[in-house]
């Protein structure tokens, strides 16, 4: 039996939650859940504050990569008073083992919440064995 | 049963091949929490979370802004009650089905509420609010005597 860990891991930067500070940018790592349906995986990142038009989903060498931007910061007219959200965007990334069809995936974003559905391979699918 | 967060301690990997990941996980952990001041219980009860929040100034008034991603309007209230604003609400896990299997929940869910108390020149009756790729954003007016005046003063 396939387990979950060897199909899919979680393979983001070790440095933290702010995994890298690439020139102004802070980039946390969103939060998921990963729920394996029959016929898929499907990957739920919180995101919020990204605006669509800057998410990126990538699989590349067997690893996915999420990154999007947030966009929506304080302006200079403003004074902020109170800060907890930290980052100007977010990035995480996972192995995929075989098993999963790397020519399907689909993504869609709604109310801050990115949906990635991973498809399983054939191989992978679980079938009902009928009782003779 | 109730939901019960994921946590990697209860699904510790063997040593000594995912040190690395253990790391990792212990400074999500500890950033999450400082991130959003969210309570991190036994795990067994219902989790009471605060969600990340900035307020901002300007002349004109406040903004209050709320990541609550995966949130439908129609489960937030706010309230003003003697100038202390109240963000409260829950959130929802998504439906599945039975033949489902969830194999990591990172994500914060249940009940929510922030409180912050604010000037009292704030227009009480003109407060809006909008909602917005997960953040909520609240717009609070001051009234015309609080906001800065420019008086040009002749000198005679």
């Amino acid at each position: 039996m396939t387990r979950y860990n060897e199909v899919m891991t979680n393979r983001s930067q070790d440095q933290g939650l702010r995994t890298r500070t690439d020139a102004d940018q802070r980039l946390l790592v969103p939060a998921v859940d990963v729920i394996e349906t029959p016929e898929t995986y499907v990957l739920r990142l919180d995101i919020p504050g990204a605006a669509k038009e800057t998410i990126s989903v990538k699989l590349e060498g067997g690893v996915l990569q999420v990154r999007a931007s947030i966009t929506d910061t304080a302006r200079e007219s403003e004074t902020v008073l109170y800060s907890e959200m930290r980052g100007t965007g977010y990035e995480r990334e996972f192995s995929l083992g075989n098993g999963i069809d790397r020519e399907r995936v689909d993504a869609a974003y709604e109310h801050g919440v990115l949906t990635v559905t991973l498809h399983k391979s054939d191989a992978l699918k679980a079938r009902e064995i009928r009782i003779q | 049963m109730s939901l019960v967060r994921w946590s990697q301690a209860r699904d510790l990997p063997t040593f000594p091949s995912d040190v690395l990941n253990i790391q990792r996980e212990i400074n999500r952990m500890f950033d999450s929490f400082f991130r959003s001041g969210r309570n991190e219980d036994t795990g067994l009860a219902p989790a009471i979370w605060s969600p990340a929040t900035d307020i901002t100034e300007d002349d004109h008034g406040y903004s209050v802004k709320v990541e609550l991603p995966g949130v439908k309007k129609d489960d937030v209230k706010i309230t003003m009650e003697n100038s202390v604003l109240t963000i409260r609400g829950e959130k929802k896990q998504e439906q599945g089905s039975m033949k489902d299997s969830v194999h990591r929940v990172e994500r914060m869910y249940g009940t929510f509420q922030r409180s912050f108390t604010l000037p009292s020149s704030v227009r009480s009756e003109k407060i809006e609010a909008t909602f917005w790729d997960g953040i909520l954003t609240i717009v609070l007016p001051k009234a015309e005597e609080a906001k800065p005046k420019q008086v040009d003063v002749k000198v005679k």
